[in-house]
């Protein structure tokens, strides 16, 4: 019964997204159109497509089961660690703005008059989005093999489908599409929150049931760990999550197609709400749920959320629950694969090519990109290679070494195109050392971040370099 | 856009698509229940069968007293029992199932109470006959589209459906919208095109060959054929702009029902002239289509102007349109009054000196006879003062004739530069005893002009002017002297506050012998004309009744004093 009610949920879904997708076919006629939606999105568009893209198929399968697992104590490492990078984006957002560029890495070759910054940058996107996109791409397989009981490759098959359909119109479909998947994501939660209470017994029973074990001092209540929470895996989470959202092109995107500064500001702060009100619900999940039955069997932690909602809720709108997850996967995939072909195509083939392209021409490559980089990803999803899910999540840690202080420094400071190259290319090259030398299991106390960062953020700032003396 | 191109392509494709997919659904599903239902059915009578042979078979051990009868039965009712959902009716009409025994009006199904089938509900009852005890086997069967194995049976054919349905959708989507994309953009071009915009070319490949590609290309022929030929028509119709506007006669289009059109000269003119444009503005479509012609005058500035205004009606158009055209021909007018004048002037000099030879001769011999007489006549002193008086009005006629004479020979003049002022100044001085005796006060203004003129001529001239100023002005006024320049002429302007002129007056004033005043001779003005005729001038009059004349004659100057 159950399946043919998320069959029917995911048939709507279906409909929706068919609809609300086509939006942006005619409206891409010119790159900033296609990228950026015009520069031109209201408010309320930016903030849910802002919110939309934040929530990964990671966020909302992973957290729910990593605090089923680990408590209320997982916060530090991850909410709060995600959100801080938020306050990086306020930092920037008006100032980003000014800047005239259609992508992400095209501000490298604006600020510094750097080809090759902007080409480098294109290639750490390409591959690193490419990594996440399988990601989503896997999250939205689990969950939707585990719904309708189908296979994974064929529920893989369908996200494939799904993304492709959504980025093919650009920004515009995809802040289109954003904006139903931010109330399914936002409902979702809210209502997953609701059930798990109702669950339990009601708001009464759920508040004194979590009083009675706050006294008894169970562990997964408290909001530290028992052995204390360790500086340097605190230092590592904020390094390798809070910068890498603080410096992720998809918000710096979301900044740009804003129809003015002062939205792109207001969008942020505004977004910081309803990821808290978010984050509180799936809190509220993760701990009802162990309230519920403390003894789920599992594999990985990504697998308790979609259990707890087939096996232990008991109410017809967990349609809804599930399908929030299958908005978050495409929402953020969809963002992700539209900055990845840009990337490809706006910052590493055109400025490679001799010729000057038309935008129709560009546009046409894109989608083609587009096709090419969703369907290898859905290949790799098949199967994907033993490593790639860990190495998976280096991706933040990468960005942030390679594109936080060229970023950040190049709108505040006056470093030079030397400073910036040295940043990046030294950033990399130690990330990539401290990920070989530092052993694997130390990761979550040392994560390779720490090491890099530094050495980004010396060599950035390294007084050898020239200054710039066309930033004012 | 509710009508575009791409909903027409859309949606009856969406349909095409999704209507085979839905149907081949649902026969998949209707099939599956079917075949469902057949084998439920199909399984409740083998059932009901195999308890009937059960039955047979016990009946014939009970008939051969192997068993009793009520084992027998016993032995049924415990396999009755182990079938769920099956119900027995025994001889007594008592039902019987899993262990209980139910009255007829306990069981919906029996007794219909139960709701009936429907299309997601089918309900039956299948039954058999157990003839040898008279008891009657019912198993009440439901099925539906969602119960039992049909959905587990189905998923993947929806799975494929919903899968199929989406990429069959997807294509359609994306290749409506890639069809109808340059239909969309050469109707935009169009709208560009219709809005006056021929920025931007259609976004079409230019080596498409079908027939969009054709269209467009056509498009953008026609396009720039039209462009070419607006160019040569606004060429054309900027010439005829120019040629309108730099024409000095005034035209103006009158349509019926619509504003007049004018050309620059008319609007310039009409500007210059409010009564012109008073008597334009009134000017209505005329209904003939012969040319008509008049001759517009009125004063304007003091002045009398004239116009040359010409309308026909233009034929072979929806509206009425009549075209009249006017020329200020005040400047031509005065020539030809000038050219006129003097004629006049010089046929009335012929003929009045002709009179005055004729006049002269007889008058010397009256003269000399009248002397003669005298001296041999001894008049007495009465007589003598009347031949003396005969004397002297024989040379009053004299001296007319002289004067006629002098007036019809043309004059020698020696031109010289005259400095204006000094003229003027020992003028006023001469006439200001005169003047102060006719209660006139004289002025005049100096500025340092000079002028190739005879000096007496200019005198002469002057004085005549001053005199006659000074007559018109009974009740006493102010005579000015000015002077102003033109070009490369100067004016001298001798304006009175006296009695002014009619327009009628104005025609004759330089006509000889033409006076107002009895003891004039009416030669004082034609002789100023003369003169100044004679010295290259020109001379012009304004005048307004009561409110005074003003005349000035224009002369040539010297280059050298500019």
């Amino acid at each position: 019964m159950d399946e043919l009610l998320y069959l029917g949920v995911f048939l709507i879904y279906t409909i929706a997204i068919l609809i609300l997708g086509k939006h942006g076919f005619d409206k891409t006629d010119e790159l900033r159109g296609y990228f950026l939606a015009g520069r031109n999105l209201s408010l309320f568009p930016s903030v849910a497509s802002f919110c939309a893209t934040w929530f990964s198929a990671a966020s909302l399968l992973g957290l729910p089961g990593l605090i089923y697992e680990g408590g209320v104590s997982v916060i530090w490492t991850t909410a709060v660690a995600w959100l801080l990078g938020i306050i990086g984006l306020l930092f920037i957002s008006s100032k980003l703005y000014t800047y005239n560029v259609v992508t992400v890495p095209e501000f490298f070759l604006v600020r510094y008059d750097s080809k090759l910054l902007q080409v480098w940058i294109g290639i750490i996107l390409s591959v690193s989005y490419l990594l996440y996109v399988v990601i989503q791409i896997r999250g939205f397989g689990i969950v939707v093999s585990e719904m309708l009981e189908v296979p994974y490759i064929v529920s893989v098959f369908l996200v494939y489908l799904f993304v492709l359909y959504t980025t093919f119109g650009g920004l515009h479909s995809v802040a289109r599409t954003d904006i139903f998947h931010f109330y399914l994501i936002l409902g979702g939660t809210i209502l997953g929150s609701l059930f798990v209470v109702n669950e339990i017994g009601g708001l009464e029973v759920f508040t004194s049931d979590l009083v009675v074990r706050a006294t008894r001092g169970d562990s997964y209540l408290a909001l530290f760990p028992e052995e204390g929470l360790p500086f340097w895996t605190l230092l590592s989470a904020f390094f390798a999550l809070g910068i890498g959202v603080a410096a992720n092109p998809q918000y710096a995107v979301r900044i740009l197609s804003a129809r003015s500064k002062q939205i792109a500001w207001k969008m942020i702060a505004t977004s910081a709400i309803f990821l808290v009100l978010i984050y509180f619900a799936i809190f509220v999940i993760g701990i009802g749920s162990r309230m519920i039955n403390p003894g789920v069997v599992f594999e990985s932690t990504d697998e308790i959320y979609p259990h707890v909602i087939s096996y232990l809720l008991q109410t017809p709108w967990k349609g809804i629950l599930l399908i929030s997850v299958v908005a978050a996967a495409i929402s953020t995939a969809n963002s992700q694969l539209l900055i990845m072909a840009s990337s490809f195509v706006y910052d590493i083939t055109l400025p490679l090519r001799k010729k000057k392209s038309v935008d129709q021409q560009v546009i046409s490559w894109t989608r083609w990109v587009i096709f090419m980089f969703a369907t290898f990803s859905l290949l790799i999803a098949f199967q994907p290679p033993e490593g790639i899910v860990p190495f998976s999540g280096h991706v933040w840690g990468i960005i942030a070494v390679s594109m936080f202080f060229p970023l950040y420094g190049g709108l505040y400071t006056a470093r030079s195109k030397q400073n910036a190259v040295l940043s990046t290319f030294g950033g990399t090259l130690a990330y990539v050392l401290a990920f070989f030398l530092i052993p694997d299991h130390v990761h979550p106390v040392y994560h390779p971040v720490l090491p890099s960062i530094l050495i980004a953020g010396i060599l950035y700032f390294w007084k050898g370099g020239t200054h710039d003396e066309k930033f004012n | 856009m509710r009508n575009s191109i791409e909903r027409k392509i859309l949606v009856p494709f969406l349909i095409i698509v999704l209507l085979p997919s839905f149907i081949i659904g649902a026969v998949s599903m209707w099939a599956s229940y079917q075949s469902e239902k057949q084998l439920k059915e199909a399984t409740v009578s083998e059932t009901l069968t195999s308890i009937d042979r059960y039955v047979g078979i016990f009946d014939e051990r009970v008939q051969n007293g192997d068993m009793s009868e009520r084992d027998a039965k016993s032995l049924v009712k415990v396999m009755i029992d182990e079938k769920v959902g099956l119900y027995v009716e025994d001889e007594e009409g008592n039902f019987y199932s899993g262990g209980k025994d139910y009255q007829a009006e306990e069981l919906e199904w029996l007794n219909g109470n139960s709701e009936p089938s429907s299309f997601v509900i089918e309900k039956a009852v299948i039954t058999e006959e157990l003839e040898q005890w008279g008891w009657k086997l019912y198993f009440p069967i439901e099925f539906s589209f969602y119960s039992g194995s049909l959905p587990d049976i189905q998923k993947y054919t929806l799975l494929i459906i919903i899968f199929m349905g989406v990429i069959a959708v997807q294509f359609t989507i994306i290749f409506s919208y890639h069809l109808s994309k340059p239909i969309k953009n050469l109707a935009a071009y169009c709208k560009r095109i219709a809005m006056g915009d021929r920025g931007k070319e259609p976004d079409i490949k230019t080596n498409r060959k079908d027939e969009i590609g054709v269209l467009s290309n056509s498009l953008q022929d026609m396009v720039q054929t039209l462009d070419k030929r607006n160019g040569q028509i606004e060429k054309i119709k900027k010439l005829n702009e120019t040629i309108l506007n730099s024409v000095h006669v005034g035209m103006v289009l009158l349509v019926e029902g619509s504003d007049s059109v004018y050309n620059e000269a008319a609007q310039r003119m009409m500007d210059d002239d409010p009564s012109l444009e008073k008597r334009v503005r009134r000017l209505t479509v005329h209904e003939t289509t012969k040319r008509k012609e008049e001759i517009w005058n009125h004063k304007h500035n003091e002045e009398k102007v004239y116009y040359a205004v010409n309308y026909r009606v233009i034929k072979g158009t929806e509206r009425n349109r009549s075209i009249i055209t006017f020329e200020d021909i005040t400047n031509r007018r005065k020539l030809e009054q000038r050219v006129e004048r003097m004629s006049r002037l010089a046929s009335l000099g012929e003929m009045a000196s002709g009179i005055a030879h004729e006049i002269r001769n007889p008058l010397a011999g009256i003269r000399t006879t009248t002397q003669l007489l005298i001296r041999r006549l001894e008049l007495g002193k009465d007589e003598l003062a009347l031949t003396e008086n005969m004397l002297i009005d024989i040379d009053r006629v004299n001296k007319i004739i002289t004067n006629i004479l002098q007036f019809s020979r043309p004059l020698d003049s020696n031109p010289s530069f005259i400095k204006v002022d000094e003229t003027m100044r020992s003028l006023v001085l001469l006439m200001e005893g005169m003047a102060s005796e006719k209660n006139v006060t004289l002025h005049h203004s100096e500025n340092g002009y000079g002028i190739l003129v005879d000096r007496d001529h200019l005198r002469q001239i002057l004085l005549n002017l001053i005199i006659n100023g000074i007559n018109a002005m009974p009740e006493g006024g102010e005579l000015t002297l000015s002077s102003g320049t033109t070009g490369d002429k100067r004016t001298i302007y001798v304006s009175d506050t006296g009695v002014g002129m009619e327009d009628s007056m104005l025609d004759k004033i330089f006509d000889p012998f033409y006076t107002t005043r009895s003891e004039g001779t009416g030669l004082g003005l034609s002789i100023v004309h003369q003169l100044v005729v004679q010295n290259n001038g020109e001379i012009d009059v304004r005048s307004t009744p009561g409110k005074g004349t003003t005349f000035s004659i224009t002369f040539p100057t010297r280059k050298e004093e500019e």
